[in-house]
Parts: C-alpha cells; structure tokens; sequence
C-alpha cells in the first residue's frame, strides 16, 4: 500500500498554507512561492513506478556455519527486481524471537535495476529454538523519497536449533515391566530368545529345532520343546521441568551471552531420548513449563525428530496449572512405562513422587543440582577464604550460610523421594551425566531406589 | 561543524551544509536590499535565517527531523515574508529553494546515515539518484516561479479563490490516490 509520509505532509502543509496565505493577502508571488514546492511533489510522484510494473521475488536461505568459537547461523535473503524499471528499495528482515545479530545487517536499501538482485546476510549465534521466517519487508519508493509502497514478499525459511546432546553409550535398562514387542532387554517370560529359560511341553506349531531330545527320550509319550527368555522393549516416559521457578539463568558479563540451568535439563533430556531411542525403546515426553507439551509414544528416528523438535521449542515459563506438578497427566503414560523425570525440583514436588509411586510407575529423577551450576562447589562453601573462584554471594557469610541451609533442603528432599523406591540422581551439571545414569538403571538400584551422586572430595 | 575527521565530503554532504547557508545568505540579503522594516527587523530576520541555518545543520547530529522541519518552515516563512515586504523576488525564491534542498538533504542523511553498513558504492548510487532528482524538482520549481512572478496576469478575486481550492482539492485527490 502507498503511504505518505511526513515529507509529503510537510511538503503539502506548507503548499496549502502559501495558498491560503496568497488568498488572505491577494498576493500571486506566494502563490508561485508555492509552485516550488508542488514541482517537489510532483517530482517525486511522478518517478515513482506504477505498482504493477514492480517486480520483486525474495528467497531465504539460512545454513549454519563455523564461527570460530560456536556455531552460527547464517540467513541469507535475495530479493531480485524481476520487473523492467529501476526502483529504490529498503529491504528489512526481522530476526526470530530472542535473536542478537552478531554479524551483518538487518537493512538494506539502494536503487536496484532490471535484473538486478540484493542480499541481505546476517547472522546469529546459535540458541536453542525453532526460528521460522514467512516474509522479508521491502519498501519501494521514488528517488525523492516522497511515496513509499510496503509490500511483504514472501520469502520462507525455518530451521530447528537443537539443545546440544552429550554423547550416551549403550545404557544397561533393566525395568520392572517391558512392552511385548521384540528387543533387546530380557522380559523374565518364555518365549523366543537366545538365553535359556526353561521347558515345557510340546504344543503343535513349535519348531521342532527347539525339542529336549533327552527329556523328550526319558518320557517315551510325550514331547518337550525348550522356551528361551523374551526379549523385549522398554516403555520409557520422560518428564522434563520447564517451571520458571526452578529455573536460573546466568549472563557471562565478558561474553554477554546467558546460560540456562532448563539448558542442561534439555541437553539431558535430548541425550537419554536418543539413547533410548536408539536401543529401540518406546519413548514419550512430556515437557511442563508454560504449557504442557506431551509427545506421545513413538519409535525411531521420527519419534527422535519430534521430540528434540519439542525441546527446542519449549520456552521456560509457567504460573498456570501446569506450575503445580501434582496436576501433570500422568496417564498419558502406560502404567509399564519407567517414568524418568529431570527436574532441579522444589519442595512442593514431592508429593507428585508420591503419586507416581501410587500410580505404579517405576521412577527415576534426574535432579540438576542449581548449586553447581551457579558455579563453585557447594561442600566448599564453608571455606569462603579459599580461593578467589567464589564468587561475591559465596563469599559473604549471611549468603554462605543460606546456600549450606538450602542444600541441605535439598539433599533432604532427594534423600525423602529416594525412600519412596525412587531412584535419585544428583546431577552436577558440570560433570557427565552418563556414569550417573548407567549406574542408576542398574537392576538393583532401580528396584529399590536410592541416591546416586558424585563422591564428595575428602 | 558535523564533519566528522576522515569522512569523505561527497556532493550531497557539500550541499547539505551550503544548502542552509546559501538559504540562510539569500534571504538576509534580499531583506537587507529591501529593508521593509528597519533595522531591527533585518537583525531579526538575520537571526531567523543564521538558526534555522544552524538548526538544519545540526539535524543530523541530534538526527531529529523536527529541527529540520522547523528550519524549512522558518525559511518559507521568511521568503513569503521578503515577497510580500517587495524584498528581490528571486533571491527569496532562491532562498527557498535552497531551504527546501537542505531540508530534503538533511532528512535523506537522518535515514541513510554514511556509517551504515550497507556499502560506500550503493551509498554513492542512492545519492546520485537522490540528487538528480532533487535538482530537477528545485529547478522545475524554481524556473516556474520566476517566470510566474514576471507574468502579469490580472484575475479577479472569485477567479484566484477558485484556483487555489481547485489545487488544493487536485494535491488532495494526488495523496488520496497515493494512500490508496
């Protein structure tokens, strides 16, 4: 659409206002005074091109590349003058939500010709996210700058920035129950495997390869075939905790760039997932924060697909329902399912443990420990003297003391849902999770619950 | 001065500092030949001209619009006044074209700033776009309001109130049909 602009509405002000004057004062000289600024006007209309005769066709691309000490992520916008007259052009892009340009600019504006094209390029370092573009803003306008017409070209791109993945080998999963789908984790029922189970009678329709002869010999009349152990799947379900309130950010004041500890929760999350997944497990998720986002049963490399999809997406946040873990759907999981949920935890979560104890599920928290992840080691707390690696609020006393009292809250808290026969991984953040995890799912932990951590340092 | 150290004087930034001065000069002269008012009056009507000057000048600096708009109005107020006081008619019409040039300059520099980042070549190639087009306006203009001027042409008042609200409804139907 064209619009005016303050230029032309100044210009046409003071035309009106020099003809009225010329009218009130009889004078014809300042109605010609006037004609200076019509020709102006007039100039810049006429130059301007026809809305038909303007052509404009954008294409999006965005890549990632290397910038040196992480990874960026590059748009490049063209917008070609597809039409046969020269026109003046403003091309303006809006970066996705949340985005600081690091590189290139976000604006662009000069006369194109015929054929001619124009770049926009920028880029950005890379967050976790969805970024979707629909459009790129141009404006055309004539050389004057006197009429301007906004059209929005379409020019699409999206692309997924994935929460980064710790490398997780095989992990040894033993649950309770497993889903009857062939596998690879022995299911304690007969059937067929490649670890001996037991024997029983022959029933028409066995493979005859699979016969005892020798107990089949001892007892001339009757047949017996050999069962081997089930191998099956697992049906894991993962809660990830997306509250606000068990959030913390951290701004490096160098880089100005901000760490999450949900950022850590997601990378966990994204990494058991793929493991899972990988093994040929069944894997659900769902994410409480803002909203809950559930992702339903799946398998494969699809199912991996929407659930880093979910991570990515997820925005930390809450207030509504969804903030009191007591109201989470629970069913959306199968009563078999090993429920697995990363959650720094506050003090009112545990009463959901309770639920999920009650609902039959077998659980395992993974709880980031918000300590370690503000930096320093909490154990070490008590000598504020040590070292310059403390920072301001651990070397004051009062705040000292604060931090001893709310971890012992906390070591509590993992302590009370761990005697509740669910297993307990204090995760510091800044130490690999995957020892942590393999020993958790170890048969005997799992069944019985407890606390797994990092040894504290004599 | 907003020249800053290293920056190159392209023609467009020469003009938008000759621009006021030149409006800011015709103007004083022309009132000074005429002298409609005293002294008093030439040293504000100096005055007038050396702020609105000043104001257009320093638009880009504070990258306020208004400054130079104000300037413009200034500038058109006194050329309109110079015309009905019988200043010389062409150094006020000069002089508003000059205004009208400074301002049209300034406000290109406040949305296309030289630092930006988008290239001295296509900067280059705006600008001589820009000020081609400028020159053709503020000569058309000028051009036909001196000839104007110098035509006598008697038409009685009913026929000169018809003409002016015929162009002024003629620019209105122009913006409406630009809105649309």
């Amino acid at each position: 659409m064209g619009t005016v602009n303050n230029k032309t509405l100044t210009v046409s002000l003071l035309v009106a206002g020099l003809f009225l004057a010329a009218l009130m004062a009889r004078s014809g000289d300042l109605a010609w005074l006037a004609l200076l600024f019509l020709a102006y006007l007039g100039v810049g209309i006429f130059q301007y091109p026809a809305r038909e005769l303007v052509r404009l066709e954008a294409e999006r691309h965005v890549s990632r590349t290397n910038g040196g000490d992480a990874s960026m992520i590059e748009v490049r916008v063209r917008v070609r003058n597809l039409g046969a007259n020269l026109v003046r052009v403003a091309l303006c892009d809006e970066p996705g939500e949340g985005l600081v340009v690091s590189a290139g600019a976000l604006e662009w504006e000069g006369p194109l010709r015929a054929g001619d094209e124009a770049q926009l390029i920028y880029s950005f370092r890379e967050k976790r996210g969805s970024y979707v573009w629909k459009t790129v803003h141009a404006r055309v306008s004539d050389p004057l700058g006197v009429v301007e017409t906004e059209y929005l070209l379409p020019a699409p791109g999206e692309i997924d920035v994935l929460p980064e993945q710790p490398a997780m080998r095989r992990l040894p999963l033993r649950p309770r129950s497993t889903l009857h789908a062939p596998g690879s984790i022995p299911a304690r029922v007969g059937g067929s495997g490649t670890d001996f189970w037991g024997v029983r009678e022959y029933h028409p329709g066995d493979p005859l390869r699979w016969l005892d002869w020798r107990l089949t010999a001892r007892h001339p009349r009757k047949f017996f075939t050999k069962e081997f152990e089930q191998e099956e799947i697992a049906d894991v379900g993962l809660i990830v905790d997306a509250r606000g309130k068990t959030n913390l950010s951290i701004v490096d004041p160098i880089s100005g760039e901000e760490d999450s500890l949900f950022e850590h929760t997601a990378s966990a999350a994204g990494a058991l997932a793929e493991a899972f997944l990988h093994q040929g497990h069944r894997v659900s998720m769902l994410v409480f924060g803002c909203e809950a986002a559930p992702v339903f049963a799946g398998y494969g490399k699809v199912q991996l697909n929407k659930i880093m999809r979910c991570l990515a997406n997820t925005r930390v946040g809450g207030g509504g329902i969804h903030d009191f873990s007591d109201y989470l759907p629970l069913r959306m999981f199968s009563s078999r399912a090993l429920l697995i949920v990363i959650s720094p935890l506050v003090r009112s979560d545990r009463s959901f443990f309770l639920r999920l104890r009650a609902a039959g599920h077998q659980g395992l928290l993974i709880s980031p420990d918000p300590f370690d992840f503000m930096g320093g080691d909490p154990a070490q707390v008590k000598q504020p003297a040590d070292g310059a690696a403390y920072r301001d609020w651990r070397r004051r006393p009062e705040t000292g003391l604060a931090v001893r009292a709310a971890h012992l809250e906390r070591n509590l808290l993992l302590r009370d849902i761990s005697q509740m026969q669910v297993g307990v991984i204090d995760w510091r953040v800044s130490e690999p999770l995957y020892p942590l995890v393999r020993a958790a799912l170890k048969p005997e932990h799992l069944r019985r619950g407890g606390l797994q951590s990092r040894k504290e340092p004599e | 001065m907003t020249v800053k150290r290293g920056e190159d004087l392209t023609p467009s930034r020469l003009l938008r500092l000759a621009c006021p001065i030149a409006a800011a000069a015709c103007l004083t002269i022309g009132m000074a030949s005429a002298s409609p008012g005293g002294f008093a009056t030439l040293v504000f009507v100096t005055g007038v001209a050396l702020l609105s000057a000043l104001a257009m000048i320093l638009t880009r600096r504070w990258a306020s619009v208004w400054l130079a708009t104000i300037a413009l109005v200034a500038f058109t107020g006194l050329a309109a006044y110079g015309l009905l006081a019988q200043a010389d008619s062409v150094l006020m019409l000069a002089g508003a074209a000059a205004a009208l040039a400074g301002w049209d300059l300034a406000l290109e520099e406040t949305r296309h700033p030289r630092d930006a980042d988008s290239g001295a070549k296509l900067t280059g190639e705006i600008e001589k776009n820009h000020l081609r087009s400028l020159a053709l306006a503020v000569s058309i203009g000028l051009m036909g309001a001196v000839v104007g001027q110098n035509l006598q042409v008697r038409l009685p008042f009913i026929v000169v109130a018809l003409l002016v609200g015929l162009g002024v409804w003629m620019l209105e139907r122009v913006l409406w049909e630009v809105n649309r």
